[in-house]
């Protein structure tokens, strides 16, 4: 099966297969974002743009996010928990799986709470809430080493 | 139905039967010393020392079934009277040995035996004589004996057939020409009535089906043996025997007679077996109450442990079985099924084994006993029919309302949720860009920073209001993370122990509300040092417990929002309980199927 990716700033509806975007080495480092709504993913890639990461990739269900992460290997994985096909641990664990030593920060509308201890039992860096992305935020998150 | 009446007792039948033993006794000695040979003279008294015991029988089955079944008592009684008639009138004949002016009428009042005998044949045990041609055939019987065997002793002489020194007591003359006609017009009548009872007796079992013509089977084989010696003997009499002839004859002959009482006896005991068996019925009935007491009493009354009891519901026009659910009262191949009215309306259907049709009479019996609570049941199969569909519209509308909340959670959190945390972030980017653009515009900065507050703000209310509809942590990870997070919030120290299984999503959601209710409230008015949370569950329930050390004295209702969430626990099938004494803390218990 293809990965289904989407180009930043376009609707699944027109379901392209992937889209990477031209790489050339930015300041903070690659980052790939999984999250289902669109809207979202643009938001994001334009706010952690303009803080200087390099957004090489965005897919929209877990099953692309693996495929896409993998194949570029980004430094960071931005990765919405709720996803319509799987959730974003099990999207974590399988990287693991994987080999793939990417840092992944998940994120979600909901409340670190509501996903309790499992955060800090998986394989990924830390849980940012989704309103709180930002440049500064995701920096400290990574420098720390905890999450 | 009849009122009851007293019931025979026991030692009027101990007695009954015994005085009869003594009266046959006293027969068979009295016919020896009058000549007659022990051989002969014992049987004989024996058959009617049998039918007396036949009689007494009948009389007490008739006493047990009481005023059960009034109709099949008062045959039984009339059979009871027959038996015990034919069994006096044929001890009694005796005493005409001794007391010779008696003979005429003696031997009178001895033919009686034969119509009544025919009389008990046709009716046995507890039938109606309805069919016109039995009448016809009765009524003859009758007349015969009654009217022309009676005229015929008027003109016999005595010392033709009784070597006694007897006088002529009957007031007529003697008269051989008129005598003899009268006696051969009675044999040959004797011989067509015998032959005619034991055509209609072989009809009877000829039509009878299996089972029933199995249980006729002692009476039709000793009727047709009793019948035809006795036409035998009857016509031997047209020959001239020896006396040593005649006795082993007449001994034979009575041997046989015994046969019928005896058949007769054995039916009437099987009877008053079944009548007992009604009997215990009623008091099984009156300790059992309920569909599944009523059909445990039939099955057992009745001996067929797969009986089963469909009850007519008038309202849906289904049958039901005891659980309320709809029931097919077509009876499989070897079973049969037995209607049971009240008032000319259906009221049950009883669908058991089809050999049972042969026992009518304990068929009948039984349900005519078991009606009043058939009706009590099929009242109560209703009323649970009822319940069971209101239980389950109650436990589907509470699911549905979990369901919904769950669906306007997810709305809310994938709609506006969304695009108010994108807005956030485009709106955190203008804000930056503003900060860092040259010229820095700081009235536009502050704008930009109220409006993204706002925005966090409304995001952290819809995310309460989520929270109220339905916990996504519930949805994503269970119970017992759902539990640590309201732990994490309570002001107080909270031990959680909860089982790591996953439940329906009701059970989960109402499981969750009742701990979170109820440490709100332990937060409100419990004034406890510390609580305790336990969820734990046996796969078919899920038993849930909140308990606290404080001051206690909580009304048992457990105010406004524990009570709604009663209610939606008993939707669930569940029982919510609050223990609360004075000073001794709280605890709120939830037992929710989760099955």
């Amino acid at each position: 099966m293809l990965a289904r990716v989407f180009p930043l700033g376009w609707t699944p509806a027109e379901e392209q297969t992937e889209t990477v975007i031209a790489t050339f080495k930015a300041p903070q480092g690659t980052l790939v974002v999984v999250d289902d709504h669109a809207r979202f993913r643009e938001a994001v890639t334009e706010r952690l743009t303009a803080a200087g990461w390099r957004i090489v990739g965005a897919a929209a269900t877990g099953a692309a996010a693996i495929d896409l992460v993998v194949r570029l290997a980004p430094d960071v994985v931005l990765l919405d928990v709720v996803l319509p096909d799987m959730d974003g641990f099990a999207v974590a664990d399988r990287l693991a799986a994987a080999g793939n030593t990417s840092a992944v920060v998940l994120t979600s509308g909901h409340d670190r709470g509501d996903f309790a201890g499992r955060i800090r039992s998986a394989p990924v860096r830390g849980f940012l809430p989704k309103e709180m992305i930002s440049g500064p935020a995701l920096a400290t998150l990574l420098a720390g080493d905890q999450p | 139905m009849s009122p009851p009446r007293p019931g025979l007792p026991r030692w009027a039948v101990i007695a009954a039967i015994s005085g009869a033993g003594v009266f046959a006794a006293a027969d068979a000695i009295l016919e020896h010393r009058a000549g007659i040979p022990w051989y002969q003279s014992i049987p004989d008294a024996l058959v009617g020392w049998a039918y007396i015991t036949g009689g007494v029988v009948a009389f007490r089955a008739a006493s047990v079934i009481g005023g059960v079944v009034a109709f099949r008592a008062r045959r039984l009684d009339r059979t009871g009277t027959l038996m015990t008639s034919i069994g006096v009138i044929w001890n009694l004949d005796s005493v005409a040995l001794y007391v010779h002016a008696l003979l005429p009428y003696a031997t009178w009042v001895g033919q009686l035996v034969v119509p009544l005998l025919a009389q008990l044949l046709l009716s046995y045990p507890s039938r109606a004589v309805r069919s016109r041609l039995e009448r016809a055939v009765l009524a003859a019987a009758y007349v015969q004996v009654v009217v022309i065997n009676g005229a015929r002793q008027v003109f016999v002489n005595l010392h033709d057939y009784y070597p006694c020194p007897c006088v002529h007591s009957f007031p007529t003359v003697h008269n051989p020409a008129v005598f003899h006609v009268l006696e051969t017009e009675n044999r040959i009548a004797y011989v067509l009535l015998g032959g005619a009872v034991l055509a209609l007796v072989f009809r009877r079992w000829q039509r009878a089906s299996g089972p029933a013509r199995r249980a006729l089977n002692p009476l039709w084989f000793a009727g047709l043996a009793t019948v035809t010696a006795l036409i035998l003997d009857d016509v031997l009499g047209f020959v001239r025997l020896t006396s040593a002839q005649y006795n082993a004859e007449s001994a034979v002959v009575t041997v046989i007679q015994l046969s019928v009482p005896v058949a007769l006896l054995i039916g009437l005991l099987r009877i008053r077996q079944s009548r007992l068996a009604v009997a215990d019925l009623v008091v099984a009935l009156d300790q059992a109450p309920g569909p599944a007491g009523v059909r445990q009493a039939l099955a057992s009354a009745l001996g067929d442990p797969g009986l089963t009891v469909c009850y007519w519901e008038p309202e849906s026009g289904f049958f039901v079985g005891a659980d309320g659910r709809p029931a097919d009262p077509e009876p499989p191949p070897g079973s049969a099924a037995t209607e049971v009215t009240a008032d000319g309306a259906p009221l049950a259907v009883l669908v058991h084994d089809g050999e049972l049709l042969g026992q009518r009479p304990l068929l009948d019996a039984v349900v005519a006993a078991a009606r009043l609570a058939l009706e009590n049941a099929r009242l109560q199969a209703a009323l649970a029919a009822q319940l069971e569909e209101v239980r389950a519209s109650r436990a589907r509308i509470v699911q549905a309302a979990v369901e919904e909340r769950r669906k306007v959670e997810r709305d809310l959190h994938d709609g506006a949720q969304q695009r108010l945390l994108a807005l956030s972030l485009t709106i955190a980017m203008i804000s930056d860009q503003l900060a860092a653009g040259p010229g820095a515009d700081l009235g536009l900065t502050r704008l930009a920073d109220t409006a993204r507050s706002e925005i966090s703000a409304a995001i952290g209310e819809l995310r309460e209001l989520g929270r109220g509809l339905h916990p996504a942590v519930l949805t994503h990870e269970g119970l017992a993370a759902a539990v640590e997070t309201l732990v994490a919030l309570a002001p107080l120290p909270v031990t959680t122990q909860i089982a790591p299984a996953r439940f329906p999503a009701a059970v989960e959601a109402t499981a969750y509300f009742v701990i979170s209710e109820a440490l709100a409230n332990v937060a409100r008015h419990a004034q406890a040092s510390k609580a305790e949370v336990i969820a734990d569950t046996d796969g078919t329930r899920l038993i849930v417990e909140v308990r606290d050390d404080g001051i206690g004295g909580a009304p048992a209702r457990g105010g406004s929002g524990l009570t709604g969430l009663a209610d939606r626990v008993a939707a669930l099938g569940g029982r919510l309980t609050i223990t609360s004494p004075v000073g001794g803390g709280t605890t709120i218990r939830a037992d929710l199927p989760c099955a």
